[in-house]
């Protein structure tokens, strides 16, 4: 067995370029205490390998060829169209949201080289997830996409609430990959194996009492990375805590992994407990709705608020996942996407709203926001239409495909209150559009905004493939049908 | 062979078992020191760690014990993460009890 090097490329150019972060400290000398400017050289290098790295990474992952589902390193990573379009949107969305950033990440002065090193760990971490069919490979990838992520949330060293949040997000964080951990113990006991594919072949024969305990504590651990009710309780100090550009990874990146590790476990390993998933998803699926819609309009930060708004979309997601079939996990996988594109706009206009050392992201900011800079407006007001679900917009047909696909397997309550809590939540964000164009700015309009114009030209054609997509849904549904409809496992 | 004295595979299940609800307990209960939950994280590592190495030898199957071994430098890292957080915390503040972490509110 020859090492497979052609598929592992993408990840090995990560890789390389995570090398290569490593070594400029020692041949860019760190600026002496209290020399603001040097920081930047450094990091402005960091930038450019991270930027480079990552799009050799997607260019070599496009020229894979992923006609036929294999598998890499021994039965351990799976490559298929389905998790080449993951990996691809991943790393994408990460490009786009460092362009985003760059603004923000030289004003909070975070443009230094560990900045992009534990990026680049979380990447890796992520890339795993997406690929695993192991269960070492998915514990591995799990640790090596959080850990990181904990330190990055306390990026920003002399801001206590970064610190703060921080802290919760580890403690609760350690706590789900324990629990994770634990079910996949008792996984291993009921079936005798750790690879996902021997799993479902043992599963129908193994002791039913210890997998369900197992996938129990399975799916605590996943709820509680996607922040699902009950387990949601760090995600609005985490997102408030977290700089910004912390915040739009961890919301959109670090959500993709989960979700279609999610569906893979559903879908191969535990086929069997369809009825006991489907139970224990219906309720998490209905509380994360309807905690997600009313406790978000209570919110005067718009961080917190896209946290609540965040839980909100994962109980959309989990509706199309418990139907149990291709259909319902293409919806899924689409909702994911819709979500990541349009939560990309939302951050990408809080990104540019920093001015002044300050983040400006409470709804105050935004009283007025058209008169003081228009395209911000626009842009914003098209990720909020987007995220309530309203027609032209990509974000409906994502709620659409979710709540047909629940209604059509007889899940009509759970449809029912999925349509109910989706007219709460246009409340929030359409207060946000009211905020921006009908009221008066309280602020003078001396307050400019720094000026980023390739950054803003990149918002715009990211709000602009909300309205394309939006027109032309089928441009991403139907090429994952076909993805999910080749593929064995998920 | 005595009754009671061979460890059977229930014995190791109910020890994870019960390692894992002593160190929930620790992480919820515990209002004074957070290198506490720190140990309490590494307990509910270790119980997992049990039930593989349980079923491994139970199973007479390698893996389970190859898992472990990965646990086990994991855990290592978390902890290491999870010190160096607590120092950023600490030289702001200046204590590290559990009751003080309140800026952000739910």
């Amino acid at each position: 067995m020859s090492f497979p090097f052609f598929s592992l490329l993408p990840e090995l150019t990560l890789l390389t370029g995570l090398l290569l972060l490593l070594l400029i400290p020692f041949f860019i000398p760190r600026s002496i205490e209290g020399v603001q400017e040097d920081q930047t050289c450094g990091g402005k290098i960091a930038y450019i390998i991270t930027q480079v790295s990552l799009w050799l990474a997607i260019l070599f992952l496009c020229l894979q060829d992923v006609e036929s589902t294999r598998l890499a390193m021994q039965t351990l990573l799976l490559r298929s169209m389905l998790t080449q379009m993951l990996q691809v949107v991943a790393l994408a969305a990460t490009s786009v949201a460092l362009f985003y950033a760059y603004g923000y990440l030289i004003h909070e002065r975070l443009l230094k080289t560990e900045t992009f090193i534990l990026l680049f760990c979380t990447l890796l971490g992520v890339m795993t997830v997406i690929g695993a069919t192991h269960f070492i490979p998915v514990y591995l990838g799990i640790e090596l996409m959080s850990l990181p992520l904990y330190a990055m949330v306390a990026l920003r060293k002399e801001h206590l609430t970064s610190a703060e949040a921080s802290l919760k997000y580890f403690f609760l964080g350690a706590l789900a990959s324990s629990f994770l951990l634990y079910g996949f113990s008792l996984i291993y006991g009921a079936t005798g194996s750790l690879s996902m594919l021997e799993i479902g072949r043992q599963a129908i024969s193994g002791n039913a009492t210890l997998l369900k305990i197992g996938l129990l504590f399975v799916v605590a651990g996943l709820a509680f990375k996607l922040s699902i009710v009950p387990f949601h309780m760090w995600a609005p100090d985490v997102y408030r805590g977290a700089p910004t550009f912390v915040t739009a990874f961890i919301s959109t990146v670090s959500k993709l992994a989960i979700v279609i590790l999610l569906l893979r476990l559903m879908s191969g390993p535990l086929v069997s407990l369809m009825t006991y998933w489907q139970s224990i998803l219906v309720v998490l699926a209905c509380l994360s709705m309807i905690l997600g819609a009313t406790v978000a309009i209570l919110q005067t930060n718009i961080k917190r608020m896209l946290a609540y708004s965040t839980i909100g979309h994962m109980g959309y997601l989990l509706l199309g996942a418990m139907t149990g079939d291709l259909a319902g996990y293409s919806a899924s996988l689409f909702y994911v996407f819709v979500y990541a594109i349009t939560n990309l706009v939302a951050f990408g206009v809080l990104l540019s709203m920093h001015v002044d050392e300050k983040e400006n992201d409470n709804l105050d900011d935004f009283r007025g926001l058209y008169y003081r800079s228009p395209l911000r407006a626009l842009l914003m007001g098209m990720a909020m239409f987007s995220l309530a679900g309203i027609p032209p917009f990509i974000g409906f047909f994502g709620k659409f495909a979710v709540i047909e696909i629940a209604f059509n397997n007889g899940f009509f309550w759970t449809s029912i209150i999925a349509i109910l809590t989706s007219v709460i939540a246009a409340f929030y964000y359409l207060r946000i559009v009211l905020l921006m164009f009908f009221t008066e700015s309280a602020m003078s309009a001396t307050r400019y905004f720094t000026r980023a114009p390739w950054s803003m030209s990149l918002l715009t054609i990211n709000g602009l493939t909300l309205i394309v997509l939006g027109l032309f849904p089928s441009l991403i549904l139907s090429r994952l049908v076909y993805a999910i409809a080749r593929v064995i496992v998920i | 062979m005595m009754i009671g004295l061979e460890p059977t595979l229930t014995h190791y299940l109910l020890l994870s078992a019960a390692l894992l609800t002593i160190s929930i307990i620790g992480m919820i209960a515990n209002r004074r020191n957070m290198l506490t939950i720190l140990m309490a994280i590494e307990l509910l590592l270790l119980s997992s760690n049990i039930n593989f190495i349980a079923f491994s030898a139970f199973l007479g199957d390698m893996n389970g014990q190859v898992m472990t071994m990965f646990v086990l430098a994991t855990a290592a890292a978390e902890s290491a993460i999870g010190l160096a957080l607590l120092i950023v915390v600490f030289r702001r503040r200046g204590e590290i009890t559990v009751e003080t972490i309140n800026i952000l509110k739910g």
